[in-house]
């Protein structure tokens, strides 16, 4: 009979406390709590697309993608490719139906925030989701949104479909619109 | 229990024991359990890295079709490497390449590929067996689970990646789900985890040599450098305690114990001093050493005792014979003044000068005197010696008298004349007292005095009332 244990059983008791009030001034310093502005439906759109096909990660629920400011200028390079600057805010409203009636709020907000030398930084964006009815933001740090996200850099089935295999910077309708999908 | 004499040496070992049982073994503690962590976490390191590997691998070979492909490359993973082991699953848990179910999937979902079902399984049907972490693998969001398995003394880790259902995966795959499955890497880490114990191992005993070694090492250097010096001084304190003050601390330590061993030493020496001069110099001379500046007046009692015949004795003994009677008889009555508390003030010859102090000093000197007078008396080596004994009391002066050469601290006054003049005055065994003192010790020797009697001393110029004191008058026991 084979025998589980977990991987961190014991690591001292005294040294405990230290980690905990380590960890809470470390939960403290970075909470993101509040960091996705709230006004963000006066953004632009990165797709007119109504994006309400089933996808791996977002479910069943309608998407609505926008793209702050910062981010809505002089991401494209010459070459084609993308790069955000820091403080590119991406923030995709995920509805719990794919045909919401006017006026029903997101189930839930998944954002990208690029912060190139955040510690929480993936890939150069802080992946994070909100729940819009406590507000409580989470930081993602495992790699599962990368993961699926890098997807958008090569040819991948969504919008243009990115066949050049063009770096997007993680993201599958990128903002401007791409010459190419024109 | 609280006066149980505990050795300094045991509780300065116990101490060092307790203190090197803290640091040394905390230190040691956290170094191992630092370094096992430090381990564990490079296995799951190493474990990460090769998933991250195979992920890709299995990725790149699945875009093109070529499914055969990554059962060839995970069955020869198996077979090249026996310290990992790698299992491909599905969501559900079951095996993927174990039957066709996703082949035939695929051929309904997509409307190009075509895939031949395989004809046998090429992996046994064996569910997962850790549901729980799978489960936690599988989960929103898909995570990468490390988990620890022992197997009787085989210790293994496993890690679960998820594979992510990639947006460019659901061209075959469809959409309707997140994780694909799971890549299942278990690494044997017997071999590192008896490292580890052996360090564990080591490391423990390591630490009680030095706790032991060091002990020993310490009580060794206190025992020398400390407990025996202490012993030796005390030794010698105990001697000189016993009378013996020839015995001398032999610590020669160059630091405090050795300054201690000194300074017991000279401590000796001055008490051996202080005690041979004793014989020769009055306790009040004594007890004035520490204060020679102090001259004052006291109520004494003084009791004089002269030899009578003396000097036809010495006409009948040699020299030699004399002075060791006339030091038998002093000796003999410096034991009674002694015992009765008096203090010999000096000795003049074959005279005693002697004070008692106190309330009872009158009657202890009027004892003494009878005690001397029975001592001559009974004995037969002090045939043909007898004394007068004078007593007298009243204020005296006490002080240093001499010069800075020599000097007697004594009693001088004219209540000590009067009682050198009854001495003087007292024929071969007879006491001869003041009023003062007779008033005083009439209770006590009522049937012994007799007088008054007149005597006219020499400076006086009115006679004094003086009594005799009978020995042979006085039936009990004087004590």
């Amino acid at each position: 009979m084979k025998r589980f244990r977990s991987r961190f059983s014991i690591t001292g008791a005294a040294v405990l406390p230290v980690m905990l009030s380590f960890l809470f001034a470390s939960c403290t310093a970075d909470d993101p709590a509040s960091s996705l502005p709230d006004d963000y439906a006066g953004w632009q759109r990165t797709t007119d697309l109504v994006l309400n096909n089933p996808i791996p990660g977002h479910g069943t629920g309608l998407r609505v993608i926008f793209i702050n400011e910062v981010g809505a200028t002089s991401a494209q390079l010459p070459d084609g490719s993308y790069r955000y600057p820091d403080g590119t805010i991406v923030i995709k409203e995920v509805y719990a139906t794919p045909n919401p009636e006017a006026g029903d709020a997101p189930a839930m907000l998944t954002a990208m925030v690029k912060q190139e030398e955040s510690e929480d930084a993936l890939g150069g964006w802080i992946w994070i989701t909100k729940d819009p009815g406590t507000g409580t933001e989470s930081i993602v740090r495992e790699e599962f949104c990368i993961t699926c996200h890098a997807n958008a850099n090569e040819g991948h089935p969504y919008g243009d479909r990115n066949s050049s295999g063009t770096f997007r910077d993680y993201l599958f309708f990128p903002f401007p619109v791409s010459p190419e999908s024109r | 229990m609280g006066n149980r004499f505990v050795p300094v040496t045991v509780k300065i070992t116990v101490f060092i024991l307790i203190s090197l049982t803290i640091g040394i073994g905390s230190i040691t503690f956290f170094l191992t359990r630092s370094l096992a962590t430090t381990i564990d976490r490079t296995t799951e390191e190493s474990l990460q890295q090769a998933s991250s590997i195979v992920y890709k691998a299995i990725e790149q070979l699945m875009m093109p079709g070529e499914a055969p492909l990554v059962v060839n490359y995970i069955s020869g993973i198996a077979e090249s490497n026996a310290v990992y082991e790698i299992h491909l699953y599905r969501r559900n848990g079951a095996p993927a390449f174990s039957d066709n179910a996703t082949i035939e999937f695929v051929n309904s979902f997509s409307d190009t590929a075509m895939f031949v079902p395989r004809t046998s399984p090429a992996f046994a049907p064996n569910m997962v067996t850790d549901t729980d972490a799978f489960g936690r693998a599988t989960g929103m969001p898909p995570r990468n689970v490390v988990t620890r398995e022992t197997d009787g003394e085989e210790v293994f880790v496993r890690f679960y990646k998820p594979l992510i259902n990639l947006p460019k995966c659901t061209v075959c795959h469809a959409s309707d789900h997140t994780v694909r499955g799971v890549i299942d890497i278990r690494a044997d880490i017997t071999a590192s985890v008896k490292r580890q114990r052996m360090v564990v191992t080591a490391s423990a005993g390591v630490f009680l040599a030095v706790v032991a070694l060091t002990s020993v090492l310490m009580s060794i250097y206190l025992r020398r450098g400390f407990i025996a010096p202490l012993r030796e001084i005390g030794a010698t304190c105990n001697a000189v305690t016993e009378g013996d003050f020839d015995r001398r601390s032999s610590v020669s330590n160059n630091d405090e114990l050795g300054v201690l061993s000194e300074t017991v030493n000279t401590m000796v020496q001055g008490l051996y001093e202080r005690f041979v001069l004793s014989r020769y110099v009055s306790s009040s001379t004594l007890a004035a050493l520490g204060d020679t500046s102090t001259s004052r007046s006291e109520e004494l009692t003084l009791l004089f005792t002269d030899i009578r015949g003396f000097t036809s004795f010495s006409e009948q003994h040699t020299p030699q014979e004399v002075v060791t009677a006339l030091n038998h008889v002093l000796s003999g009555q410096t034991e009674i003044i002694a015992d009765l508390g008096g203090d010999i003030d000096k000795y003049v010859g074959d005279e005693i000068v002697a004070v008692f102090s106190g309330e009872e000093g009158m009657v202890n000197a009027c004892t003494a005197a009878i005690r001397v007078q029975r001592m001559l008396d009974d004995r037969e080596e002090f045939s043909g010696l007898h004394v007068g004994i004078g007593i007298n009391h009243g204020p005296v002066i006490l002080g240093s008298v001499g010069s800075s050469v020599r000097a007697d601290f004594t009693a001088v006054g004219d209540n000590v004349n009067i009682a050198a003049r009854l001495c003087s005055g007292a024929a071969a065994g007879e006491i001869l007292l003041t009023q003062r003192v007779a008033d005083t010790v009439r209770e006590r020797f009522k049937d012994a005095l007799d007088g008054p009697y007149r005597m006219q001393a020499k400076g006086k110029s009115e006679a004094l009332r003086v009594y005799k004191l009978n020995p042979d008058a006085v039936h009990e026991t004087v004590s």
